[in-house]
């Protein structure tokens, strides 16, 4: 029973939702979008709740044993402990004003510091894929500073062939490259979706 | 010439072969789905029943896990695991397959797996197959509640704190394998500062880039879909790959058909041509 029911419902569901997305009954769709999506809605916020005991579990056992850096576990859950007391204390709950300065100044910034890490580390990995090694990395070097000088405005002033190369290079062999490898996505994706759907692939049910 | 897909519209009137949805999927599309899981039903019977199946060719990122573990091992440190940041979409359930394997390997080594979940609902599922992997490999002891963590579903805090674990705790190999966006080669760049061997795989076309430039092994696109077939080889899952490639042998062929009627209606000044015809047939 353990290992059929979670089949069966997998094989079920899947069904509906393929049925939902290839024949166009609207009532079905409605039924399924009301049901099944608030149903997914209430089992992830279910998974919510067991991943915050999670994190709270093992930050908690590092300020106990006063590991390494346990000071951070305490402001971590300061921090998570304020935004819950917050969303339930005010009357918007995460709408409220107060919430969502909150909200704003502290994670999105703290976002947004992150994401910006990614020009240091994109100069990196350029670094190391550019070197010249073989004849495909020269390709790829020469590709890349064609691309690179044709995107900026001094390359432009430099010659005005330089946006039309990048234009070409992207249009033509960068589109037909990524097109390929997206087909191949698409096609193994559909594969990967239906061995999970009869029950041939089981790693979501831990076999 | 009369286009074929408005003669066949004509005739099934107005609506014509419209029974498709708001994601606008052809009767192409309808004929392809059938054509795809009978081929699909085809091969699994086959694998079943012991015939002949394909052999599958080596994939040097899956090859790459085993060294990557040994490696870790041999320096004390332990692996992470990242299986992408997106819920259960296809590079996740793939990624799946290939945490069971690494956790298996990391418990008969005694050596240390930490998978950083960003998705709540992914987060049970990682747990039980590592729990269920060190059962396995006989060493449910050395199975550790906290070594798979959910951190957050905001996604660059998840980068945020898979960079801090990566970095705090040392880790000598890094797997990331699964849907990845822009925190990618915050991962990949983090795991090279570490020194750490890393073996990644991503279904996202715009991350592959981030991580042939930054990681020692890589699994491009539809590779981490092949990949529980290739660790168990399982007949019938190898079978599943065999219909994949058909459907990409008939595309390609779509493709090409494609270009040389479209290249004689534009030569002849036809406003259609044939291909294009069969494909919109809805």
């Amino acid at each position: 029973m353990r290992r059929t029911l979670p089949l069966v419902i997998t094989m079920v569901t899947g069904a509906i939702m393929v049925f939902r997305d290839l024949f166009n009954i609207p009532e079905v769709a409605e039924i399924v979008n009301r049901y099944l999506v608030m149903s997914y809605t209430l089992s992830t916020q279910t998974a919510v709740a067991i991943g915050i005991m999670n994190l709270f579990k093992i930050h908690f056992n590092r300020i106990s044993r006063k590991r390494s850096d346990w000071q951070f576990s305490i402001l971590l859950i300061g921090s998570a402990c304020m935004m819950l007391i917050m969303g339930f204390l005010f009357d918007l709950g995460h709408n409220a004003p107060v919430y969502n300065w909150w909200y704003q100044i502290l994670p999105v910034q703290l976002g947004n510091a992150t994401f910006a890490l990614i020009c240091f580390y994109i100069a990196s990995a350029a670094y190391r894929a550019f070197r010249m090694r073989s004849i495909e990395a020269t390709c790829l070097l020469l590709s890349g500073c064609l691309v690179m000088l044709g995107g900026v405005s001094i390359g432009n002033a430099m010659w005005s062939g330089f946006p039309e190369i990048k234009v070409f290079i992207m249009n033509n062999l960068n589109t037909a490259a990524v097109r390929g490898v997206t087909l191949g996505i698409t096609l193994g994706s559909l594969a990967q979706y239906a061995r999970n759907l009869f029950g041939i692939e089981r790693g979501y049910m831990a076999e | 010439m009369e286009s074929i897909g408005n003669a066949i519209g004509n005739v099934l009137g107005p609506n014509g072969l419209r029974i498709f949805t708001n994601q606008q999927l052809g009767f192409t599309s309808l004929l392809f789905f059938i054509f795809y899981f009978a081929a699909l039903l085809y091969m699994i019977d086959r694998g079943r029943k012991g015939l002949k199946i394909p052999k599958i060719r080596r994939i040097a990122g899956l090859d790459a896990i085993d060294e990557a573990v040994g490696r870790a091992t041999e320096m004390g440190r332990p692996v992470s695991f990242s299986p992408g940041i997106s819920g259960f979409v296809a590079g996740t359930l793939a990624a799946f397959g290939i945490i069971g394997h690494v956790a298996k390997l990391v418990a008969k080594f005694d050596s240390r797996l930490i998978v950083c979940n960003r998705m709540a609902n992914v987060y049970p599922v990682t747990q039980s197959i590592v729990r269920q992997a060190y059962l396995e490999a006989g060493k449910p002891d050395a199975y550790r509640d906290e070594d798979v963590r959910f951190l957050t579903e905001d996604q660059f805090g998840y980068a945020a704190g898979v960079v801090g674990i990566i970095h705090r705790e040392g880790v000598a190999a890094q797997m990331l394998i699964g849907n990845f966006y822009a925190e990618s080669l915050i991962f990949a760049e983090a795991g090279n500062i570490a020194g750490a061997i890393q073996v990644s795989g991503t279904d996202a076309p715009a991350q592959i880039p981030f991580f042939i430039a930054a990681c020692d092994y890589c699994m491009i696109g539809e590779e981490i879909y092949a990949a529980s077939a290739y660790l168990t080889q399982d007949r019938v899952r190898i079978g599943t790959l065999v219909v994949q490639d058909w459907s990409k042998q008939i595309v390609v062929a779509l493709i090409i058909l494609g270009t040389l009627t479209a290249s004689y209606a534009a030569l002849v000044g036809a406003p259609s041509h044939f291909v294009r015809d069969i494909l919109r047939l809805w």
